[in-house]
């Protein structure tokens, strides 16, 4: 039976986002970026014994995740997209950082209330219920293209937005830190 | 560079759509290759996209009506009509000379086997999907789970639920499915089998794990007004944790209805929960009761097993059982 310390768990759990975030970057699917980030937390409970305290988890944890990608791909041959992870690997380090999605999710939820309403309504129903492009052109009767397009100009909102408003949320962090 | 930004930001927006072509997608690698403002874009969005994934698991929307549709049950039903008026003129006389006894447990693997059942004891041509067929159970046994909790992503296996006819009801029931002798160093409490359930799914997020198992599905429709209710009675325990991590065990009662051929809607339901100690001699019981709206079709009897906290996250190493489940109806 394995068990795991409260310690190293709690640091499982705090990479979690960090960690799906670099593994749907490698793999931009989301429903296998999930299935390896379960295996991937599995393996992180098995291997605690080998993980050295004075390393950086999240580097490690990355490391296992980015093998698991790798098998994963390797298996199952279907992906038409995958990254080499060095293409990403050191930005993504940075911008996954833990302090820092937290910053971002805090921006992002300020973001997405301010969608127009049609918009959040097609967001809806691609992100938070997780319908296709097709099952959405059947709900709303709309063509796939004009689905498509939409959700690239929600992201592009989103993207904006944040960008826009992250600097202000990052100071307010630091100086309540201070 | 704009223009760059802009097709770049669309390929990114298709990949994560899954509509992206393999031309596209090589186009995309070697944008992003060597090109670092390029990759941190690229990460940004990611993240964005990732992050909106886990808004969604904290803030499920539980408003919305709790209704199914199946669109397909009308041909389902038509089918399994034309194979009920087949079968029913080949069985009639041999049920003349050789009624079926009562409470007999059978294992229903096959058509042939719920035609049987059907056909006993409901000598007339009814639509009722808990015995039609086995793939309108199947869609029963999916709604029952729904309703139990609908958290569980499993698929049940609708051939391997037992049909049993007890107390004048038609019901099915996976405790067969799930039966198992000792095991975690934990002993069945009266004889020599128990109900484990599943492998809990974990939540890393929230730091929960949970379990639900539907253990049985009774059909009332056809006893509607001669019971106003019914409770249930099990006994818990769970394998030792090294954590001492104590579970909690829910055991809960749906009341179901059919609103039209087509769709169920939750009547009403009720449930009562209790911590498990972390000793394996000792069962603990756990009672819940309903009252049965009027329009009752189906009544759901679901255990569930759960864990918050850091103890969660290794909760699909842990083992839960029940034992002992009685269900009774009052009224009857």
């Amino acid at each position: 039976m394995t068990s795991v310390s409260i310690k190293y768990s709690q640091m499982v759990t705090a990479i979690q986002k960090s960690l799906y975030a670099f593994i749907l970057s490698l793999l931009p699917n989301r429903t296998e970026a999930e299935d390896i980030l379960q295996e991937t937390n599995l393996i992180l409970c098995q291997k605690e014994n080998e993980y050295n305290p004075e390393g950086h988890f999240q580097g490690w944890a990355f490391s296992i995740a980015r093998y698991q990608v790798m098998k994963h791909i390797t298996k199952h041959k279907r992906s038409k997209l995958c990254f080499s992870t060095d293409i990403v690997e050191d930005v993504a380090a940075e911008e996954f950082d833990t302090k820092r999605v937290q910053a971002v999710q805090k921006v992002l939820s300020l973001c997405y209330d301010l969608l127009p309403l049609k918009m959040r309504f097609i967001a809806k129903l691609r992100f938070k219920d997780e319908k296709s492009i097709k099952d959405i052109s059947e709900k709303v009767n709309r063509p796939m293209g004009a689905i498509s397009s939409t959700l690239y100009r929600i992201r592009q909102k989103l993207f904006q937005c944040v960008t826009d408003k992250l600097v202000l949320v990052e100071a307010e962090m630091d100086f309540k830190k201070s | 560079m704009k223009t760059t930004t802009q097709h770049f930001d669309k390929l990114v927006s298709k990949a994560l759509d899954l509509t992206i072509t393999e031309i596209e997608a090589d186009q995309l690698s070697s944008l992003l290759d060597q090109n670092p403002t390029l990759q941190r874009r690229y990460c940004k969005t990611i993240l964005l996209e990732s992050l909106i994934h886990w808004e969604e698991n904290e803030n499920i929307d539980r408003l919305e009506p709790k209704i199914i549709h199946f669109p397909f049950l009308n041909y389902a039903f038509s089918l399994a009509a034309v194979f009920v008026c087949l079968f029913s003129a080949w069985l009639l006389h041999n049920f003349l000379t050789q009624a079926p006894p009562p409470n007999e447990v059978r294992v229903a693997p096959s058509i042939d086997h719920v035609a049987e059942e059907l056909t006993a004891d409901f000598p007339r041509i009814n639509r009722d999907p808990l015995t039609d067929n086995l793939d309108s159970r199947r869609k029963i046994l999916q709604m029952a789970t729904e309703y139990s909790r609908g958290i569980t992503s499993r698929n049940l296996d609708a051939s391997k639920f037992t049909f049993r006819h007890e107390n004048g009801l038609n019901m099915m029931s996976s405790e067969s499915m799930l039966s198992t002798p000792s095991s975690s160093g934990v002993l069945p409490m009266v004889d020599g089998e128990m109900i484990k359930l599943g492998s809990m799914e974990i939540d890393p997020v929230s730091r929960t794990a949970e379990i639900v198992e539907t253990l049985r599905v009774y059909d009332v429709k056809r006893k509607a007004g001669n019971f106003k209710a019914a409770d249930a009675v099990i006994h818990i325990n769970q394998g030792f944790s090294e954590l001492s991590e104590s579970t909690e065990f829910i055991l809960s009662l749906h009341a179901l209805s059919t609103l039209e051929e087509d769709s169920i809607i939750k009547l009403d339901s009720s449930e009562q929960s209790l911590f498990s100690d972390n000793d394996q001699s000792t069962w603990e019981r756990l009672d819940t009761a309903i009252l049965l709206p009027d329009g009752t079709d189906y009544l759901v009897v679901a255990l569930s097993a759960r864990r918050s906290g850091l103890g969660a996250l290794n909760s699909h190493l842990h083992e839960f059982f029940g034992d002992e489940l009685e269900v009774s109806f009052v009224g009857i």
